[in-house]
């Protein structure tokens, strides 16, 4: 079975590269997050993938195959790219039908993603009067109406209040659990932690990593935070070790650079009594400025 | 392909630009008509004037170009062209029935102008007391409006697709018509029937067949060729 999206060597030159040399695949039935500074690449990425922008080399495919390859495209991916798509004039309703048209998807589908995304009593009003909320979802209700099987969202969340946040995610969360995939990006990193179960991170039109998101977050060099009676002389043990410590509290060290077994041990070995010992989970901000040297 | 046409039909049918420019249209006619008030009996009672015709040549035709630019230009103006391209990653195809539906819009535009025109000359004739004869000229004149007009459509589209920022797509064509291809034309006096509105203009008043053969072949040529320059830069260019 092909991945939902696959992309192999992709690269996007302007006037310097926006996209360079990009390999990564997703997974079915996973929310896969596409995380990055502002201007790393992930709309320039997602638009070479949906054939709206054409690769200066590499190659992106869906489902198998080159977009611009698929017979029925809107069966295949749905896709909410920008806020911005839409004819100010032209009502939510009229502005689906074109759309359905296009790709002869039966009227009453129009209705059913109007009503999914809660726009039915706003569907005759003029787009140009619409919230940037109100517009999100109809982007979303635009991606959904051939009833894809792999959703792309770029910042799906921009412009959502907190509890349209929290529909966005019940609802790629159901999305996926009967094996669709869905690609989203966000700058919201504490948004993504909460959306995504694997996490594709860039840099400068570069992949830095990709990673099932627990472990992403694990694994970051957060520390392990030691409470003692004698924080000064379990500083020192730890540091002799190669660790590096710091006093954060009047009895408390936070090291880095060695597992907390090992911090464990090194004080029991010099018969230094802990209050407390844990290691500390970092948070996606910490991952992603170590991951990216960006800042948030 | 008919649901790519009727879809782009929408498109031109469920914005108002479409019904502001046939409104224009409609104005220009009876603002032509008008004109006629100052004339004598005898001018009034000789098939429609040659001037009347040429006032609408130069301001319904910018009407139809203005269409024509805006069905592909408003796609990348207002950021449509995007969810267009991934519900038909064809872009040729879309061209294809953007021609079609502009082809449609600008034959009705072009009907109802002609319809109003004729029309409120008849009505404006029998005011006075005349019988407003049309004759071969006025036949050829009112289907050659037409043709014309639908021609111009659909140039006014190739325009788009190739420039597609609609300010400079818009003005260029105004800075031709209303003045550059006069300033050509009066230079090359009698050599200047290449020129496109000149072509345009005697679809609907060629003196004989020959000139009318020689203007449709001439605004066809336009019609490929603004239509293969924009297809080409549609397929190529990136959608922003």
């Amino acid at each position: 079975m092909s991945a939902p999206i696959e992309v192999s060597g992709l690269t996007k030159v302007y006037d310097q590269p926006a996209v360079d040399d990009l390999s990564f695949a997703i997974e079915w039935g996973q929310v896969s997050g596409f995380l990055g500074p502002n201007g790393a690449g992930k709309s320039t990425t997602m638009r070479m993938i949906l054939g709206l922008s054409r690769p200066t080399s590499g190659v992106a495919t869906v489902d198998g195959m080159r977009f611009d390859q698929l017979e029925r495209p809107a069966s295949v991916v749905g896709a909410l790219l920008d806020t911005q798509q839409f004819h100010p004039q032209r009502s939510a309703r009229n502005h689906l039908r074109v759309y359905a048209d296009a790709a002869r998807i039966p009227a009453p589908q129009v209705e059913e993603v109007l009503e999914l995304v809660e726009l039915t009593d706003a569907a005759d009003r003029r787009v140009g009067g619409f919230s940037l909320g109100m517009k999100q979802r109809l982007g979303l209700a635009t991606a959904l109406l051939g009833e894809p099987k792999i959703l792309v969202l770029d910042e799906p969340a921009n412009g959502l209040d907190p509890s349209g946040i929290r529909w966005l995610r019940s609802f790629l969360r159901e999305f996926v659990s009967d094996g669709k995939a869905a690609f989203v990006s966000s700058h919201l990193l504490g948004e993504m932690a909460l959306m995504a179960d694997d996490v594709i991170v860039i840099a400068r039109g570069s992949l830095v990593a990709q990673a099932p998101m627990h472990e992403l977050v694990v694994h970051s060099d957060a520390g392990v935070r030691a409470r003692s009676e004698e924080p000064e002389r379990l500083r020192s043990v730890v540091e002799s070790l190669g660790a590096r410590a710091e006093l954060v509290s009047h009895d408390t060290i936070l090291v880095k650079g060695i597992a907390v077994e090992e911090v464990g041990r090194a004080a029991a070995r010099d018969q230094i009594v802990l209050y407390g010992l844990a290691s500390e989970e970092g948070s996606l901000e910490d991952v992603f400025l170590q991951l990216t040297g960006s800042e948030v | 392909m008919p649901g790519l046409f009727i879809s782009e039909v929408r498109k031109i049918t469920t914005t108002s630009t479409f019904y502001w420019l046939l409104a224009g249209g409609v104005a220009f006619s009876l603002l032509a008509v008008s004109s006629l008030s100052g004339a004598d009996d005898a001018a009034m009672t000789q098939p429609i004037t040659e001037q009347l015709f040429l006032f609408l040549g130069t301001f319904v035709k910018l009407g139809f170009l203005i269409l024509g630019i805006r069905i592909v230009t408003d796609e990348f103006r207002f950021g449509t062209a995007t969810p267009t391209f991934l519900f038909t990653p064809a872009r040729r195809k879309v061209l294809l029935a953007k021609v079609g539906a502009a082809a449609m819009c600008g034959v009705f535009m072009a009907v109802v102008t002609q319809v109003v025109l004729f029309g409120s000359a008849a009505g404006f004739f029998a005011i006075k007391g005349e019988v407003l004869h049309i004759g071969s000229a006025g036949t050829h004149a009112f289907f050659g409006g037409i043709v014309a007009g639908t021609f111009w459509t659909v140039i006014g589209l190739g325009v788009g697709a190739v420039i597609r920022n609609q300010i400079i797509a818009i003005v260029g064509v105004v800075v031709w018509f209303m003045g550059f291809e006069d300033i050509i034309g009066s230079r090359l006096g009698d050599a200047d029937w290449f020129l496109p509105g000149r072509a345009g203009l005697s679809l609907a008043l060629a003196p004989d067949g020959r000139a009318l053969w020689n203007g449709l072949t001439i605004v066809l040529v336009y019609a490929a060729l603004t239509l293969a320059l924009g297809a080409i830069a549609v397929h190529r260019k990136d959608v922003a």
